[in-house]
């Protein structure tokens, strides 16, 4: 019998029936899991050492498809390309979300809410429905050339088909995955620490450079990292609003799929995605640590 | 004294204007396209020269619209009780259970909203190839059953956190059986999280595109059948379907606001 | 002059009045209490002298200069609140050196300035730790060194001890005053606990509603309590009614009941009915003798405690009223429930407080009665 204070049962036959019924629900999520998570992981790193050929198999065992991928100068531009769009729309989401989680920690109640919401609105659009607003605006025809025409402007700026366009589409719904962490980190702040550092002295200014943001620095390196592996994987975004000249790793997986039909190459290719997003997951997870705030 | 107030004051005021730009950034693309929906032009322009409902008939009329509608329809029906059933049952099981290993299952569980889901579906494509499944429903179903399922944890999972179980003991102290005072008191109390799940779950079955794109041969969903008609002209059509969507997608999220419970709203209510 | 000045001091939130014409100065080197209970706006105050509320109406001065629309981070305040609000990714010698550095003092200035504030509070020690690696009582010493370390014109101290043990608040708070005394600092401290009140303030300012109901020295606000509700709320008291019969006094009953007419003689002046104070260790216990003696009265033990160093008793008396008496615990030991004792409350323990009603006694009629009494 073990003393655990109020909420444990103190006979072991009762937590052993407690326990056994907890892992029973989690038997539906785990066998979906295995069907539609773990069997494709394991799969396509069984597949990525077959060679295919037009359809066919030629050898089963063979680290060729890696070599491809390393040698590949369309992929490894790919790549780049890649974590370099990343990179800059996680900073853009940064930048931008800061200080709308700055607002919204300032905000009461209603308008608090409405804010969440408003950030929140593009991840409920479909990610098509997103893209075709995007090409209502930043198009040929769309908005903002019209408007610009209007005022006189002769030789407006391309806003699509470059990583512009790209970036935009992507900061417009990834946004929300900054706002959150940042603002949850923010939130946590209490305000009287705030109010002290005022006391001494502390211009507004400098109470939010050496007190709020360093103590928001936990919930940054979450929503940059979160917003940074998210678009490794981007798709469609690039497929629409980057025309030909925006290629993303995941748009060569596809492509390798759906008309080359070398599974063994995009599944390779895929594992190799998979491990660079588990590293960035992985030192995303040690840099917050490093910096967590002591409460 | 005063200078140095405006200094902080125009600090303050750039703050809220990027804030406020970036807010309006955010909702101008869906504000366009609705208002572009209403066309009645054969080809899309801004601003349109005529207004109706023209394109909104042809896509409720349309045979291949209708069918991916119908399929869309079809298939998010099914996932949003399965995730809010099966999330459900995970997230308490992550609560009430032992904390070692806790944050792996944790992120396990979580780990189909973070992968590409290029990734993802080309794993499950082969899978449903040699199982002669793909093009099916079923296959759809299981597809964004696992995307749509990390949300569930995650919501259900934050309203269990700050559940005060005190009162499901206090439920037990007066007679009901664990069992029963889950029902009688911690369900009610999770309402909220359930019926943001459940929109959450339509959303993201209904809106799921590259997943699906890979599954599919013949059978298209609404995003596929979206995609398809992008390769040629920017048609109305494309613009009625996108606003019908948006339309339904907004009416859910408004039933989300009404509820006042969006994620991460526990710790915005404070 | 004063360091602190409030004139005419209103604070309105929306159709709430936090504060309500508050008037009241801080004079140099002085420790002023500003008591009362939750909500009664005491916090409001002392958030309108850091800076942090601008007030609806009235002045606020410091050091003499009206500094209604002075930011915070201007008004050169040390400032510790009830949660400490120390900066938790900083050690404790940061946290105490952060107001050294807004001020732009020289980092080796600044060093002596930290180690000697560190030595007065005793936690030199500690000065590498950061907040989570101390406990309550030690975190409290930083906040109280933090606020100090800048020499600042006004300390403002928000309910500092009360997130504390006892005995460690007890510690503390002895400590505080030894400080304060020493460096000789105008000092504002809010609580709602009037034992912490009596023993820290040169004076006290005793609040409820957003009002002042008197300001004075602890002694005075104790003895001579110019409302009920300073009265009830230091200390206990026992409250009647007091009616004039010529020029007897009638204890009339407890507050809020109808007299039963006994009368007993009581002198004073003629005048409406009033409501007295009496302090329970005023009243005298007695096991024998009779009620024919003046200013006895007869009743019985309706209760009795013990509290470790005196014993309370609430006793019924023959006339209708309920009297606590406070005894030191060595007497009164043969006194249990539903003994017969005789309870004697000589005149000049009486202090009337005001009519029935409410409102305030000018102070020279109470020590006009006080004299009569005799």
């Amino acid at each position: 019998m073990v003393e655990r204070g109020w909420g444990a049962s103190s006979l072991s036959s009762d937590r052993e029936e407690v326990s056994k019924g907890l892992w029973l629900l989690l038997t539906p999520a785990a066998l979906l899991y295995l069907i539609t998570f773990l069997a494709p992981l394991v799969v396509l790193l069984l597949v990525s050492f077959e060679r295919t050929t037009g359809g066919v198999t030629a050898s089963s065992i063979s680290l060729q498809n890696y070599a491809d991928f390393f040698s590949d100068g369309v992929t490894l531009r790919a790549v780049g390309r890649t974590l370099y769009l990343s990179f800059a729309i996680a900073l853009g989401c940064l930048l931008l979300g800061y200080p709308v989680a700055l607002s919204m920690r300032r905000a009461q109640g209603a308008v608090r809410l409405l804010l969440l919401f408003l950030v929140i609105s593009p991840l409920l659009t479909s990610v098509i429905v997103r893209n075709v607003s995007w090409i209502l605006i930043l198009g040929r025809e769309g908005l903002i050339n019209v408007v610009l025409r209007e005022l006189g402007v002769s030789d407006p700026p391309r806003l699509m088909y470059n990583d512009l366009g790209v970036m935009i589409g992507v900061v417009h719904v990834y946004l929300a995955f900054v706002v959150l962490p940042v603002f949850a980190s923010l939130a946590s702040i209490d305000p009287a620490v705030e109010e002290s550092a005022a006391s001494l002295g502390a211009s507004p200014t400098r109470v939010f450079l050496h007190i709020t943001l360093p103590l928001s620095v936990p919930g940054v390196i979450a929503g940059f990292t979160l917003v940074f592996v998210l678009c490794i994987g981007i798709y469609l975004t690039p497929v629409v609003m980057g025309g030909n000249f925006v290629v993303t790793i995941s748009m060569i997986i596809a492509d390798l799929v759906r008309t080359q039909f070398d599974v063994g190459r995009a599944s390779a290719f895929s594992v190799m995605v998979l491990l660079m997003v588990s590293v960035l997951v992985w030192a995303g997870r040690q840099y917050e640590r490093r910096h967590e705030s002591p409460r | 004294m005063s200078a140095d107030s405006g200094r902080e004051d125009v600090k303050g005021w750039v703050t809220r204007g990027i804030a406020g730009a970036t807010l309006v950034f955010l909702v101008l693309p869906q504000f366009i396209l609705l208002i572009e929906s209403f066309t009645a032009d054969n080809h899309l322009t801004f601003p349109p020269s005529r207004y109706g409902l023209r394109w909104y008939g042809y896509i409720l009329t349309d045979p291949d619209w209708v069918g991916a509608l119908v399929r869309s329809m079809v298939v998010a029906s099914v996932v949003t009780p399965l995730t809010v059933l099966i999330g459900l049952a995970a997230a308490f099981a992550l609560d009430r259970g032992p904390r070692r290993g806790r944050r792996a299952i944790y992120t396990l569980l979580i780990a189909p909203m973070i992968l590409p889901h290029v990734v993802l579906g080309l794993g499950q494509f082969q899978i449903a190839f040699w199982t002669h499944m793909q093009d099916t429903l079923a296959a759809y179903t299981l597809a964004h059953l696992t995307i749509a399922l990390p949300y569930a944890i995650i919501i259900i999972g934050a309203s269990l956190q700050v559940f005060d179980r005190r009162v499901e003991e206090a439920a037990q102290s007066l007679g009901a059986v664990p069992w029963r005072a889950v029902v009688y008191v911690t369900l009610p109390a999770l309402r909220p999280s359930l019926i943001a799940t459940a929109i959450f779950a339509f959303i993201t079955s209904f809106d799921e595109f590259i997943i699906t794109y890979l599954l599919s041969t013949r059978q298209v969903t609404i995003p596929i059948q979206i995609f398809n008609s992008l390769s040629f002209q920017l048609e109305p059509s494309v613009a009625a379907i996108s606003g019908l969507t948006l339309i339904v997608t907004a009416a859910l999220s408004g039933i989300l606001i009404a509820r006042g419970q969006l994620p991460g709203a526990p710790q915005a209510m404070r | 002059m004063s360091t602190v000045q409030l004139e005419n001091v209103s604070k309105s939130f929306g159709a709430t009045i936090a504060a309500e014409n508050v008037s009241f100065e801080v004079r140099p080197g002085e420790l002023l209490t500003l008591l009362g209970p939750s909500g009664c706006g005491k916090t409001t105050l002392l958030r309108i002298v850091a800076g942090f509320l601008r007030p609806s109406s009235g002045l606020v001065r410091l050091a003499g200069k009206v500094v209604n629309t002075v930011p915070p981070h201007l008004r050169h305040v040390g400032l510790v609140f009830q949660s400490y609000a120390l900066f938790p990714h900083m050690t404790v010698r940061d946290n105490v050196a952060f107001g050294l550095k807004m001020h732009g003092v020289s980092r080796a200035e600044s060093e002596r300035r930290v180690a000697e504030i560190l030595d007065l509070v005793q936690l030199s020690e500690r000065a590498g730790h950061v907040p989570s690696q101390l406990s309550g009582g030690q975190q409290q010493r930083v906040a109280l060194a933090r606020a100090l370390v800048t020499q600042p014109t006004i300390l403002l101290l928000d309910e500092p001890f009360s997130a504390l043990d006892r005995q460690i608040g007890e510690l503390l708070r002895a400590e505080l005053k030894r400080i304060q005394r020493r460096l000789s600092i105008s000092t504002i401290l809010v609580t709602h606990a009037q034992d912490e009140a009596l023993m820290l303030a040169d004076r006290v300012v005793v609040m409820n509603q957003g009002r002042i109901e008197q300001i004075g020295a602890p002694e005075e606000l104790y003895r001579w309590p110019r409302t009920r509700f300073v009265a009830e709320f230091l200390g206990r008291s026992n409250l009647v009614r007091i009616g004039d019969v010529a020029s007897r006094i009638r204890i009339e009953g407890p507050l809020g009941t109808e007299p039963e007419t006994a009368t007993t003689e009581l002198h004073g002046p003629q005048s409406a009915l009033r409501i007295a104070m009496v302090r329970p260790e005023y009243v005298r216990l007695h096991c024998v003798g009779g009620a024919t003696h003046d200013h006895w009265y007869a009743g019985r033990v309706e209760e009795a405690h013990y509290l470790g160093h005196t014993r309370l008793f609430r006793i019924r008396l023959d006339v209708g009223v309920s009297i606590e008496a406070l005894t030191l615990s060595a007497d009164g030991r043969d006194l249990v429930v539903d003994s017969v004792v005789f309870v004697e409350i000589p005149p000049e323990a009486f202090h009337v407080v005001g009519s029935s009603g409410a409102g305030e006694l000018p102070r020279s009629d109470i020590a006009a009665t006080d004299r009569l009494m005799v």
